[in-house]
């Protein structure tokens, strides 16, 4: 009776980071300064696609564990609580803005420290992220945060399953070559989310009118305690070509006899 | 007291991974800019084979841990050893892969040892005595420069980016192993599975025809395979995004999660060249694109260009190969 019990009244405090991004199918354009990118003012905005699986393996653990929190958390300028809220919609209960204007590269030194400031507070017992961003794919941002709050991570997890106890997690890790490392891992930890890990859920018209109406908790990140970045941006360019290309022109018809001449030439199709 | 540059040696199975001498010949041409000593440090359980075999091949010294505990990678004992050593011993630089071993514990060593971290580097530049890194962003549309403004800073090699050199050493490297016991408190170790097998398919293909989100539907995907069937020794692979939508399963999936290819072309369809899945074909001897975004970061990987909507292309494309064969 006890051990049913202690499994049923298992309440993880669960804290998911998230990342509001532009959408990368579209122009980007060098800035005169060549400091950071400019994209035209119509550039839809969306959210990490990494970070939506973090979400549904959150909200699936909240539903093996009823009394589970989820936060989602976001650094940034005012925008990204669009993306807090429409990741919210999938069935998480508050959402937490961390307010910052600045523009251009910010490290994500900086960024794991003002998480860390606000998760030091809230004392989760779970934090999870997306395994990288798909706009600067740095990876850093999940482990980083671990290692300020002093705390076990794993990276690109694939599967995870909470203990019975709710006291460890068990952890497969996707690695090179067709493998997977498996780990138990003491809770509270920090995971980050590789993707395939699940089918993310679209948003409920009620969790996205619950959000809708929840008041996001916005912090300074001015208020936060400051680490200084041990690294800058120096410049951004056009990438160089790493192979001479040619692009073929004319119609689709001639492209495609012209493109079959060099394939011929390189001797990878022969035709008679 | 001197600073030095330390590569962390990359073994799985027992073996050294290529990608452990891509970081030597990176660390080495660093060495050109900075004067600092460069040398290897190896973890494992029986390392010492390993050591002789890096110290031979490159003529760099070695340091190897010993730890019984080490049956595979593990973070926390990884972080734990190396950020003891490298408290007592100044660095400049620890090059890391950036492989799922490399990206699990670059970050968490840059804050035990107080260092920057920048990952997925892809090479470095020196202007007015200042060294940056570079890698890419937005889908490989944009490259950046990064640079330290830390004495000590971590980085994550993009694999493939750095040809292993001629090391031509005069003489092997100094081995030296030190055993260590170390057992790790939070992380367990349960071992290693196989998650899929039969990717051999992929890997010894001659032909690989690629397909990525530009194809939009799964409905599109018979076109792919149509296009492959039109060359031999071919397979259908793809991006990661494809494998996570289920589409293709994940042993065709290309990148660096994926299978690293050389086949003798690699076509790409409508794929956007992430840099994860670029660094998976830099070994292909001829690489063809199509694609709508005439940016897209493929085409700067590409030998041949082709700006089109794949689904009206590829059924034109394979018209004129059924022509052409007959």
């Amino acid at each position: 009776m006890e051990a049913y019990e202690l499994f049923y009244f298992i309440e993880m405090k669960i804290l998911v980071c998230i990342k509001q991004i532009f959408n990368l199918e579209t122009d980007i354009f060098v800035d005169s300064d060549s400091r950071w990118v400019k994209i035209r003012p119509q550039t839809e905005f969306t959210f990490n696609r990494f970070d939506e699986y973090a979400v549904e393996e959150a909200v699936r653990i909240k539903e093996k564990f009823p009394g589970t929190t989820i936060d989602i958390i976001s650094a940034g300028p005012e925008r990204v609580i669009t993306a807090i809220k429409r990741l919210q919609g999938m069935g998480a209960d508050h959402g937490i803005h961390i307010k910052c204007d600045m523009q251009g590269y910010l490290s994500p030194f900086e960024i794991a420290g003002w998480i860390a400031s606000v998760a030091e507070k809230n004392q989760y017992d779970l934090i999870l992220a997306g395994v990288m961003s798909e706009d600067e794919m740095q990876g850093q941002v999940g482990p980083t945060l671990a290692a300020i709050l002093n705390r076990p991570c794993a990276t690109a997890v694939i599967h995870q399953k909470i203990s019975s106890e709710g006291k460890s997690v068990y952890v497969e890790r996707e690695i090179e070559n067709g493998y997977r490392d498996t780990l138990e891992i003491r809770l509270p930890a920090v995971l980050t989310i590789q993707s395939g890990i699940n089918e993310p859920r679209y948003p409920t018209l009620t969790h996205m009118l619950r959000a809708k109406r929840e008041q996001i908790e916005v912090i300074d990140s001015e208020k936060l305690e400051r680490r200084d970045p041990r690294q800058i941006l120096m410049d951004i360019s056009y990438p160089q070509k790493v192979r001479p290309a040619i692009f073929l022109d004319g119609s689709a018809q001639e492209k495609a006899n012209r493109l079959i001449t060099i394939l011929n030439e390189r001797n990878i199709i022969s035709s008679s | 007291m001197a600073s030095s540059v330390y590569i962390i040696a990359e073994h799985f199975d027992g073996k050294t991974r290529p990608v452990t001498y891509e970081l030597a010949s990176f660390g080495i041409k660093l060495q050109k800019s900075l004067k600092d000593a460069v040398s290897f440090l190896v973890l494992g359980d029986d390392p010492e084979i390993i050591s002789r075999e890096i110290a031979e091949n490159t003529g760099l010294d070695v340091l190897a841990f010993s730890v019984p505990a080490l049956k595979s990678y593990h973070q926390e004992i990884y972080i734990r050893i190396l950020s003891n050593w490298l408290k007592e011993n100044p660095f400049s630089y620890v090059l890391t892969a950036h492989t799922t071993q490399g990206m699990d514990f670059a970050p968490g060593l840059s804050i035990a040892t107080n260092a920057g971290c920048i990952t997925g580097v892809e090479g470095f530049s020196e202007k007015e005595g200042r060294i940056s890194f570079q890698r890419s962003l937005f889908n490989g549309k944009i490259s950046s420069d990064i640079s330290p403004i830390t004495e000590r800073t971590i980085l994550s090699v993009l694999p493939g980016t750095h040809k292993p050199m001629d090391f031509n050493p005069r003489a092997p490297g100094k081995v030296e192993v030190r055993a260590i016991d170390f057992s790790p408190e939070l992380i367990r170790n349960k071992g290693l599975v196989r998650s899929r097998t039969g990717s051999q398919a992929l890997g010894e293909a001659e032909i690989i025809i690629s397909a990525g989100r530009g194809i939009g539907k799964q409905e599109n995907l018979p076109l792919i395979y149509q296009l492959a069937e039109r060359f031999s020794k071919s397979a259908v692979g793809g991006s990661r995004p494809l494998c996570d939508l289920g589409w293709l399963g994940y042993q065709q999936q290309v990148g660096v999660t994926g299978l690293s290819v050389s086949p003798r072309l690699y076509f790409a369809c409508g794929i956007s060249g992430a840099i994860q899945h670029l660094s998976g074909i830099r070994g292909a001897d001829f690489i063809v694109a199509v694609n709508t975004d005439p940016t897209a970061a493929i085409f700067n990987m590409a030998d041949v260009c082709i700006v089109e909507d794949v689904l009206s292309f590829i059924p034109v494309l394979i018209e004129a190969l059924d022509k052409a064969a007959r």
